[in-house]
């Protein structure tokens, strides 16, 4: 009896946590560059009901044993990294990735995150710098007196400095082995980890990666009318779920009743 | 009297069994590539019901001293498939007419088979399962790299436009599917043995398959678990009146 309770509960706690995720992915529908998440489930161990003291029918030719499951559990939470649509901004210094790849900014105190998030603008000593102020990977500043600061979809910033144009260096884009093995960090930031394998550099359009589109955002990829069905589907399963524990309560009450 | 007693109590105790499959039913109703499972509910062996005459045993007829349970079954039905866009998500369409395929991974040191076709590409760049058991290809642990990958329909594995492996992709004889053993991670373990078979099924990228639970039927099993439940309760509160009466009635004097 007690089994049954603990199935429907854990029935229950991962689809709270698929609700969850769905919520969230709703919530940053307009956040620029957010990968919408996506939860998995696995099925728990099964144990022998033999080993519980049940009377069982042991066919002899059948080589397992019947087993009880013992509910489900979230396998893994991970980011759906598809391309997000492009939204024009105009601003040369919004920049979206086209195809694979990450931007890398450093924090101020040096720590290297990966995003999808291009929102770009140049700070008062010349630095590209991200919405928070973390320092996009380019070896090179902005003079002051550069001006029509242009990306091109490899990489290559150019700027009109003193009535000439000028190559002021290139943004390289990163790539990590298995993307879904990165640890989000808020911001729109993902930070590596031994899961996602070591972040390689590469030219924009070379090596399998994308181009850069200098004047355009990365929209959310959350697809609304797939996140409100799963959370349709989500609410329904624990409603189920809910419902075999009710049962499971009721049966129990039985149990206890059987001497008036 | 007491034989009634143990009766119904064995009646309780199998459809607390079936509700707890239901229950694990229930609970991964949305867990990919999950197969439902039924218990079967059978009889105790029949006993043949003597009675002392004369200085003999005479029979008095066949008794059945309850149920119990017989296997649990796995429905090996294919599930619904999903679109998901993702290259790394793999779903098996089985040949008409055939018994349903699995991928091959390894698992520690033996073979499983699974129908979650939700793969990953790990840190080293092998396809793996989510809990990071390597997908098996017929050339062994499939490696993509961080290239993007397809796969077609035979289940060949293609990088940058050249083949590098094909999927082990295989199936069960129809009287072994039943000995296959689940043990979690929607992976199953074949018994010594028992040897897979090279299967027949196409294979579509991008697609999953779901859990092939069927709730409406669940809810109407969970019912009848319900009622079946309750009514072995009250034969076991008849039992133990008749009971009571015996002991506390029968040849008391007012």
């Amino acid at each position: 009896m007690i089994g049954a309770l603990w199935r429907g509960a854990s029935g229950m706690l991962a689809q709270q946590l698929a609700v969850d995720s769905l919520a969230n992915d709703v919530a940053n529908v307009n956040t620029t560059g957010y990968k919408q998440g996506r939860v998995e489930f696995a099925d728990l161990i099964y144990r022998p009901i033999e080993e519980m003291g049940m009377p069982v029918n042991r066919i002899p030719e059948a080589a397992t044993p019947p087993a009880l499951g013992a509910g489900v559990r979230v396998a893994a939470m991970e980011k759906d990294f598809s391309q997000g649509s492009l939204i024009h901004t105009g601003d040369p210094l919004n920049l979206a990735v086209q195809g694979e790849g990450f931007f890398a900014v450093y924090s101020p105190g040096g720590e290297r995150f990966l995003t999808r998030d291009g929102n770009f603008h140049r700070d008062a000593d010349g630095f590209l710098v991200n919405a928070r102020g973390y320092y996009l990977d380019v070896p090179f500043s902005l003079p002051p007196e550069a001006e029509n600061v242009t990306v091109s979809p490899d990489g290559t910033v150019t700027a009109v400095i003193d009535g000439m144009p000028q190559v002021l260096g290139n943004i390289d884009l990163y790539t990590v082995p298995n993307p879904s093995g990165l640890e989000g960090a808020g911001d729109n930031l993902f930070r590596e980890t031994a899961a996602s394998g070591q972040a390689a550099a590469g030219r924009p359009g070379t090596q399998g990666l994308g181009t850069i589109r200098s004047g355009y955002l990365e929209a959310a990829n959350v697809d609304l009318a797939a996140a409100l069905t799963r959370m349709i589907m989500a609410q329904r399963a624990y409603e189920v779920n809910a419902r075999s524990v009710r049962l499971a309560d009721e049966m129990w009450g039985l149990a206890n009743s059987l001497r008036r | 009297m007491l034989r009634g007693l143990y009766l119904a109590a064995t009646g309780m105790v199998v459809q607390e069994i079936r509700q707890d499959v239901i229950a694990n039913n229930l609970a991964n109703a949305t867990t990919g590539g999950y197969k439902a499972q039924t218990a079967a509910v059978g009889t105790f062996p029949e006993m043949l019901l003597q009675r002392m005459e004369e200085g003999r045993s005479a029979p008095v007829g066949y008794f059945a001293p309850g149920v119990m349970l017989d296997q649990i079954y796995t429905n090996f039905a294919p599930g619904p498939l999903e679109e998901t866009n993702r290259s790394t998500d793999l779903a098996l369409i089985d040949a008409p007419g055939e018994t349903p395929a699995f991928f091959t991974v390894q698992a520690g040191d033996t073979e499983a088979y699974t129908r979650n076709g939700s793969f990953h590409v790990d840190a080293r760049g092998f396809l793996v399962t989510a809990e990071g058991y390597p997908v098996q290809g017929e050339r062994g642990a499939v490696y993509v790299g961080t290239a993007a990958f397809k796969v077609d329909g035979d289940g060949r594995v293609l990088v940058d436009g050249q083949v590098i492996d094909r999927l082990r992709v295989v199936t069960f004889p129809g009287e072994n599917l039943q000995l296959l053993e689940g043990r979690g991670d929607g992976l199953f373990y074949a018994p010594a043995g028992v040897q897979p078979l090279p299967a027949a099924a196409q294979i579509k990228q991008g697609w999953l398959e779901r859990a092939n639970v069927d709730l409406a039927r669940e809810m109407v099993d969970m019912l009848a678990v319900m009622r079946i439940y309750e009514a072995n309760q009250k034969a076991i509160q008849a039992a133990d009146q008749t009971l009571g009466k015996s002991v506390n009635e029968v040849g008391s004097l007012r």
